[in-house]
């Protein structure tokens, strides 16, 4: 467990607290231009990596707009790569066959497999960008304005709550543990597993108390949502112009490099 | 119907494992009234606290708050009523801005969001916090916090208002600009302290717990100062009225 990956997410919503033109969009418009961007990743075709290039564009641009330093953002995408890496193991052992790629025989798998990576990467980062540009909370409530049923919103605002929670308890975890054990002889499988056990005990207390809290102030199993707001021009012409950013990266030849290497590993 | 009495009749709170939290406790607190509370640690005072929404039900006896009896079939009521501020304010701070967060419990009543936000607003101005609105709650003080979770109670505009330990982990200015936030509240209070010269300066009126009983019920300053009464509840004389405190008055 890496309670930094954690508590750097729940940086992301005090980054959503900015006042740049980005982060005064509607959330319901960056939500659209998200999935528009993981729509246009997951359509390019298994072995084509050289076309993901230019959608990188696309999460850089906007984490430009939104005043952050893209890279340090971006680089918090990587617990992703875990996910694409289980779900790809297997592409090398179960797509033999060879492609050049730079004057080098490899195996399609191989290939495939870097491309679910580079999917995985970039989907991620571009939810990172939406998250600190808006708040997790506003995201969930916009997927509510597009027909997500409430329940699955309100879960999505509850886990995201007790993620928060549990990397507080696991900092506070990890700290004791550190300050007492400065030599790290006593790390292992077994004091691992007690804290873990003993991380669960404290977050399932602290998010009993914090329910108790919601109740005490009104709370019947339902959290109130944002009201939707009219969109502005300014809302209009960000989901026009995003969207057109997002078909370029996706169709056009931008990045010439990346279309002649493209045409160089057609299996 | 006056929801401004809130009455303890014989209540006795046993938990789960068997500890009896709450031994046969009678009491009444009256509009406008300002009652402390006091104990030794694991004396009940929490427990007791919990069971002024509903939190916890009594094993025996009973709560009311006006003329409802507190029961699973009046808590929506009984919650609208008494106002309950929890001891560390990240228990009850969980909304992504202050703002919203104060504006759950009217949100919960019914209120639209503008009337909602409004309220919320009033509320945090009430505690000096409406620079902090747009602030998400984990990125303020402690003292900040605390004002914001006593804001988020207020914004629900309840008769009763019981705080939990308020100024438990705030320094010397959080803890004074609290005291003359309270003082200014004209809703009837119950403070549960272990710091007793909040109490002496908040709550004319205190209650004495032991182990889940009622020890002493009257007039604070008289039963603060009585040094036998402190030794029987497991506390010592506030500082105000010890010759440790060299009996300055209350301590600011």
């Amino acid at each position: 467990m890496n309670a930094g990956a954690w508590s750097g997410l729940q940086e992301l919503d005090r980054l959503a607290a900015g006042h740049s033109w980005l982060h005064r969009l509607d959330p319901l418009v960056k939500l659209l231009l998200g999935l528009g961007f993981a729509v246009a990743v997951v359509s390019v075709p298994k072995y084509a990596l050289p076309s993901l290039a230019p959608l990188l564009m696309v999460p850089v641009l906007m984490a430009a707009l939104a005043g952050f330093e893209p890279l340090p953002l971006l680089a918090r995408a990587w617990p992703a790569a875990g996910v694409a890496l289980m779900l790809g193991a297997f592409n090398p052992l179960l797509d033999p066959q060879r492609v050049d790629v730079a004057g080098c025989q490899v195996s399609a798998g191989w290939l495939s497999l870097a491309v679910m990576l580079a999917k995985a990467l970039l989907v991620a980062g571009m939810a990172l960008v939406l998250v600190a540009s808006s708040g997790f909370a506003r995201l969930a409530d916009s997927l509510g304005s597009l027909g997500a049923p409430h329940i699955f919103v309100q879960q999505l605002q509850l886990l995201w709550r007790y993620a928060g929670l549990l990397a507080e308890e696991s900092d506070r975890l990890k700290r004791a543990r550190d300050l007492r054990d400065p030599l790290a002889r006593a790390r292992g499988p077994r004091l691992a597993a007690r804290l873990i056990g003993g991380l669960l005990a404290r977050s399932l207390a602290r998010a009993e108390r914090i329910h108790q809290a919601m109740l005490c102030r009104g709370f019947r199993g339902s959290l109130p949502g944002a009201a939707l707001r009219p969109w502005g021009p300014q809302d209009w012409a960000a989901l026009a112009g995003g969207c057109g950013l997002i078909g370029a990266c996706r169709f056009l030849p931008l990045v010439p490099w990346a279309q002649q290497a493209l045409e160089r590993i057609q299996p | 119907m006056s929801h401004h009495r809130l009455v303890f009749d014989r209540v006795s709170y046993r938990y789960p494992d068997g500890t009896l939290a709450l031994d046969g406790l009678s009491f009444e607190l009256h509009h406008g009234d300002s009652v402390g509370l006091v104990g030794a640690n694991g004396s009940g005072k929490s427990t007791l606290l919990s069971h002024l929404n509903g939190l916890l039900l009594p094993s025996q006896g009973s709560v009311s708050v006006g003329d409802l009896p507190v029961g699973p079939g009046t808590l929506a009521q009984v919650r609208q009523h008494v106002g309950l501020v929890f001891q560390d304010p990240d228990d009850q701070l969980f909304m992504p801005t202050a703002l919203e967060d104060v504006a759950f419990g009217p949100r919960n009543q019914g209120m639209t969001q503008a009337q909602a936000e409004a309220a919320a607003m009033e509320a945090l101005r009430s505690v000096g916090a409406e620079a902090l609105a747009a602030r998400p709650p984990q990125h303020l003080s402690l003292g900040q916090r605390s004002a914001v979770a006593i804001a988020a109670v207020l914004a629900g505009c309840p008769d009763f208002l019981a705080l939990d330990e308020p100024a438990a982990r705030l320094d010397p200015r959080a803890r004074r600009r609290l005291i003359t936030l309270l003082h200014g509240f004209k809703h009837s209070k119950l403070v549960a302290s272990h710091d007793l010269d909040l109490v002496l300066e908040l709550c004319p009126r205190v209650l004495v717990l032991k182990e889940g009983r009622l020890l002493a019920d009257g007039d604070s300053r008289r039963l603060l100062s009585d040094p036998d009464l402190m030794q029987a509840a497991g506390l010592e004389l506030p500082l105000s009225v010890s010759p440790r405190g060299m009996g300055a008055g209350p301590v600011i």
